[in-house]
């Protein structure tokens, strides 16, 4: 039982007339780096938001970390939000201050070493800062957790390269040592793959492969492969 | 149950919270400018009220009819805190802190009421130095028309300082209500809030014309330092319950019923 | 797939076959080959993995089996080595051949040859080679 993260049994949520999430049924194992995969809009964003409790599910049942998804569960997962921005009249030393104070498990002696790392000045402003920059200085704060599950909802989207490749190699850096779980989400596979040992590939608001990625490397190609070989499929319909 | 600290950081970061990602992005006009205007619009009222200071009939008091806004502000004060979550995309942070949901919006109360007062004492600062500026410059004006002018302001202020809990309480929820379920029922709650401000504007002589508020800002009748009654009181007492009230159901609204 | 070469060991990631066998068979080879020298150092965990942009537990995995086979150890706060032993080593690249002989043999078996057409094939290269040298 100790061993599933997120445990989820036909979760349904729709929205007027489009269900986001369809009887989505997975069990996410513990201790993994999780590659949450599909073409946009198919339901990534809203599976995340229901494990975070911003958004309550029509019918279904949800267990992450072993509990019913709320604010008290959040104390115990570090959640990157799709689309998100920082406070425009913040600093990066002052949004680690802020994490510092409000979020449970921040560390910031780990939070000075990545911004050093991914090249984040401390006096920077977040309203003068590009996409990147302010990407890098969220997934910093979400990476200085000491919480069991971290969740990166689109984490490279719309940043420059050079932030994408920062970004990238300060994940390798810090998932070298850690026992939690992470969830990434992502449309764009390139790149990443190799990151994930376990993936997930949902579409249209259901579940429509999982496994460990190695499993799925011996069985069915490159996760890139398996993307494309599903996206195409769903071209035709 | 948070530990109040962290309660009042929550507090000082709502509080100290200034400027919206989109409006500025949309307004791309440099800050040198806006300055200008700034002076500008200053210097023009500035002059409307000198000149009007010349005709007779004019009293100091009429310069609070300037500020007859200042309700509006308020709402907005409150409105503003949570709309600019969703404007600069940082709701998704608000809204997975790890505490009781009304733990969030009292803080985001405290915050919108504490940048209340003090925009109604930066205002009433500016109205003082306006009025003690008249005074000096044009004949006819003593010391007591200063007072007079310091009196009616005060007792203005005293019924906004009363109900800006209410206020702010309702611009909270209207602010929120746009993200929830409840969604259907935002323009109602639009033209409820319209009939409530004319209600507001309306009752201030709807109790008697030589008493009212009007009668006081026009100079038809004398100001004193505490004009209410005990209705007004009670009115005032109520609106902290409502208020209450609100923020709990915006709470509750917030921990069940998000609509993203 | 694009070579990339880490240290002075040369890596061909293949996204679509498991990566643990893929970096374990890479750096075996090397050591069998002799471009990795004894007793030499290899790259660290984090630097292959940021190389290869892989996870580095999937490295880390490949790298623990290669200690349990005995061709690299750890050295304390100094990072992972190539054994200095010439003989293990040598144990292992003779596995290894045992392994890619074997290995010939069961496809030839599949594709229906009998070990003795296999021996006359042999034979037959032997003796082109030496007619060419002769």
């Amino acid at each position: 039982m100790t061993n599933i993260c997120v445990r989820c049994e036909q979760l349904v949520k729709r929205y007027e007339n489009k269900a986001a999430l369809d009887h989505l049924t997975v069990e996410i194992p513990m201790h993994r780096i999780v590659g949450i995969l599909g073409p946009n809009g198919c339901g990534k964003s809203t599976f995340f938001r229901t494990m975070t409790g911003l958004v309550a599910p029509d019918s279904g049942h949800i267990e992450v970390l072993g509990r019913k998804p709320g604010w008290a569960t959040n104390r115990d997962i570090a959640y990157l939000p799709d689309r998100a921005r920082w406070y425009p009249n913040h600093t990066v030393e002052k949004a680690m201050k802020w994490a510092d104070a409000f979020l449970p498990g921040f560390d910031m002696e780990a939070a000075r070493r990545l911004a050093d790392f991914m090249e984040l000045d401390m006096d920077l402003k977040v309203n003068g800062m590009s996409r990147g920059q302010e990407a890098r200085l969220m997934l910093l704060l979400c990476l200085s957790r000491e919480v069991p599950l971290v969740i990166l909802d689109e984490p490279f989207l719309g940043i420059d390269v050079l932030s994408r490749e920062q970004i990238i190699e300060g994940l390798i850096d810090f998932l070298e040592d850690r026992e939690q779980t992470i969830l990434i989400s992502t449309h764009e596979i390139h790149e990443v793959e190799g990151l994930f040992d376990y993936a997930v590939f949902i579409d249209r608001g259901r579940v429509i492969l999982s496994g460990e990625t190695e499993a799925l490397r011996a069985e069915h190609g490159s996760l890139r492969d398996i993307f494309k070989t599903f996206y195409k499929r769903r071209l035709k319909r | 149950m948070m530990p109040s600290h962290i309660f009042w950081q929550l507090v000082r970061h709502e509080w100290r919270w200034v400027g919206n990602r989109s409006k500025a992005a949309r307004r791309r006009i440099p800050k040198k400018w806006w300055i200008c205007y700034i002076i500008t619009m200053a210097i023009a009222a500035f002059a409307v009220i000198f000149y009007a200071s010349m005709k007779d009939d004019f009293g100091l008091t009429n310069i609070w009819f300037f500020s007859l806004g200042l309700p509006y502000i308020i709402f907005f004060s409150g409105y503003g805190h949570v709309k600019r979550e969703w404007d600069n995309n940082t709701n998704g942070w608000w809204l997975t802190l790890p505490y009781p949901r009304f733990q969030l919006v009292a803080a985001k109360f405290l915050g919108a009421l504490l940048q209340a007062i003090a925009i109604l004492v930066a205002v009433f600062i500016l109205a003082l130095l306006y009025a003690s500026t008249i005074a000096v410059f044009q004949a006819g004006f003593s010391a007591r028309d200063v007072l007079e002018f310091i009196k009616a302001g005060v007792g203005w202020y005293e019924l906004l300082l009363g109900l800006s809990p209410f206020i702010i309480s309702l611009g909270l929820f209207t602010g929120t209500v746009k993200y929830t379920m409840l969604r259907p029922i935002f323009p109602i709650l639009w033209f409820v809030i319209m009939v409530l401000g004319s209600f507001f504007y309306w009752g201030f002589n709807a109790i008697s014309s030589k008493k009212g508020l009007y009668a006081v800002l026009s100079g038809q009748i004398h100001a004193v330092w505490f004009p209410y009654g005990a209705s007004s009181i009670a009115i005032i007492l109520v609106g902290w319950l409502i208020g209450f009230g609100i923020l709990r159901y915006t709470a509750y609204l917030l921990e069940k019923k998000l609509s993203l | 797939m694009q070579e990339q070469r880490v240290g002075s060991i040369r890596f061909q990631i293949d996204f679509s076959q498991p990566l643990y066998e893929q970096i374990l068979e890479q750096i075996r080879s090397a050591i069998a080959k002799g471009e990795i020298g004894l007793g030499q150092k290899i790259p660290s965990v984090r630097e292959l993995a940021h190389e290869l942009r892989i996870n580095p537990n999937t490295v880390m995995r490949a790298y623990q089996e290669l200690e349990r086979d005995g061709l690299t150890e750890k050295r304390r706060g100094q990072g992972t080595f190539v054994t200095s032993s010439k003989e293990r080593v040598e144990t292992f690249r003779q596995e290894l051949a045992a392994r890619y002989i074997d290995a010939f043999l069961s496809q030839m078996e599949s594709l229906g040859y009998s070990w003795s057409d296999v021996a006359a094939y042999v034979k037959k290269k032997i003796d082109e080679r030496s007619g060419e040298r002769g």
